[in-house]
C-alpha cells in the first residue's frame, strides 16, 4: 500500500484577469472567423501569428489539403520555428 | 505534430492521492452547467465569507460565448473523474509582450479555480493544482504556437499571488488595470518552468 503523500493546502492560483485588456497588450491580427477543426485552428493561427511564414507556406491552402498533408504542413511549421514536442502529455 | 499535455495532475487535499484531471473545451453549456450554477451554490461554502472573490459575479457562459468562436482564444475547463469543473481559464493567443518588445505572448483573459479549492474560502480545500495547472498549460500552449512560452496576466497583489510569481520568474511590468497588477513570464524563464516540470 501506497504511503500517502501530506496533506497541502490549496492551489495558490484562485483569480486571475477579469478585466478589460488595454489595446496595447493585444496583437492586432487577422480573424479567420469559425473554426471547427483543430488542426486548421492550429495551422492558421501559427501562421498569424509569424508573419513572415506567409511568404514560405504562401502555396498552402488549408481547404485543398487532407488532414494527413495538414499534418506534414504542421510538421514543417513546427521546424521552421525551432518548435520541439512535450516530453509527457500530463503537467 | 505533437499534442499539448492533455491533463494535469492534482493533489486531493484530504489524502495526499494523485488524482488525473482532464482538460476539456469549455462551452457554454458546460460554463452554465458546471461552472455558474455548481461553484458557488456548493454546500461547503455555506459558512464562507465571499464578498472579496473578485468573480463572484462572473458569468462564464456569456463569457465564453462571446471569445469561442476567435480565432485566438481558448477557452478551457479543468474536469476530475466525477465531471466537477475544478478550473476553468480563457488565453487569448495574440498577447503582446512588454519585456520583449515586437514578441508575442499568451494572456491570460481570466482564470479562476473553484470556491472549493481556495483555502481563503473553506477550511479544507479539495484539490490543489488546478490553477497552477491550467497556468502552466497557458505556457504550453505558448510555446507550441512558436511564442516561446511568453505568458502576460493581470492579478490581484495578494500576498500569496506576489509569492507565486515571483518565485517563478514572472516580471512586474509596470501596467495596472482595475486595481490589478500585470505580469509577464519571459521565454527564458517559461522554459526553465516547463524543464523544471519535465515538458521538455
Amino acid at each position: 500500500m501506497a504511503t500517502p503523500k501530506k496533506k497541502r493546502d490549496g492551489d495558490p492560483v484562485g483569480v486571475i484577469g477579469g478585466c478589460e485588456i488595454p489595446a496595447h497588450l493585444l496583437r492586432d491580427l487577422p480573424e479567420n472567423g469559425s473554426i471547427q477543426d483543430p488542426l486548421d485552428k492550429q495551422i492558421l493561427r501559427l501562421i498569424n501569428l509569424h508573419p513572415h511564414l506567409s511568404l514560405k507556406f504562401r502555396g498552402a491552402k488549408l481547404s485543398d489539403m487532407d488532414p494527413p498533408t495538414k499534418k506534414l504542413l504542421l510538421e514543417d511549421i513546427q521546424e521552421a520555428l525551432a518548435i520541439k514536442p512535450f516530453r509527457k502529455s500530463k503537467i | 505534430m505533437f499534442a499539448i499535455p492533455h491533463s494535469i495532475i492534482l493533489s486531493d487535499c484530504q489524502t495526499g492521492a494523485e488524482v488525473d484531471g482532464e482538460i476539456v473545451l469549455l462551452d457554454p453549456a458546460l460554463a452554465k452547467k458546471s461552472i455558474d450554477f455548481a461553484w458557488w451554490s456548493d454546500s461547503s461554502l455555506a459558512n464562507a465569507n465571499l464578498a472579496g472573490e473578485e468573480d463572484r459575479h462572473w458569468n462564464w457562459a456569456a463569457v465564453v460565448q462571446k471569445w469561442r468562436y476567435k480565432t485566438y482564444a481558448e477557452c478551457l475547463a479543468l474536469r476530475t473523474p466525477d465531471k466537477a469543473v475544478q478550473a476553468a481559464v480563457i488565453g487569448l493567443a495574440n498577447g503582446s509582450s512588454l519585456l520583449e518588445k515586437g514578441q508575442g505572448c499568451v494572456i491570460v483573459e481570466r482564470l479562476a479555480t473553484a470556491p472549493w479549492n481556495r483555502e481563503s474560502l473553506v477550511d479544507e480545500p479539495r484539490f490543489r493544482g488546478s490553477g497552477t495547472g491550467l497556468l502552466l498549460h497557458l505556457v504550453c500552449l505558448s510555446y507550441q504556437l512558436g511564442l516561446g512560452g511568453r505568458l502576460s496576466l493581470f492579478s490581484f497583489p495578494t500576498r500569496d499571488a506576489i509569492k507565486f510569481y515571483e518565485n517563478r520568474g514572472f516580471v512586474k511590468t509596470g501596467e495596472t488595470q482595475d486595481d490589478m497588477i500585470h505580469y509577464e513570464l519571459a521565454e527564458g524563464k517559461a522554459l526553465r518552468w516547463l524543464e523544471q516540470k519535465g515538458l521538455r
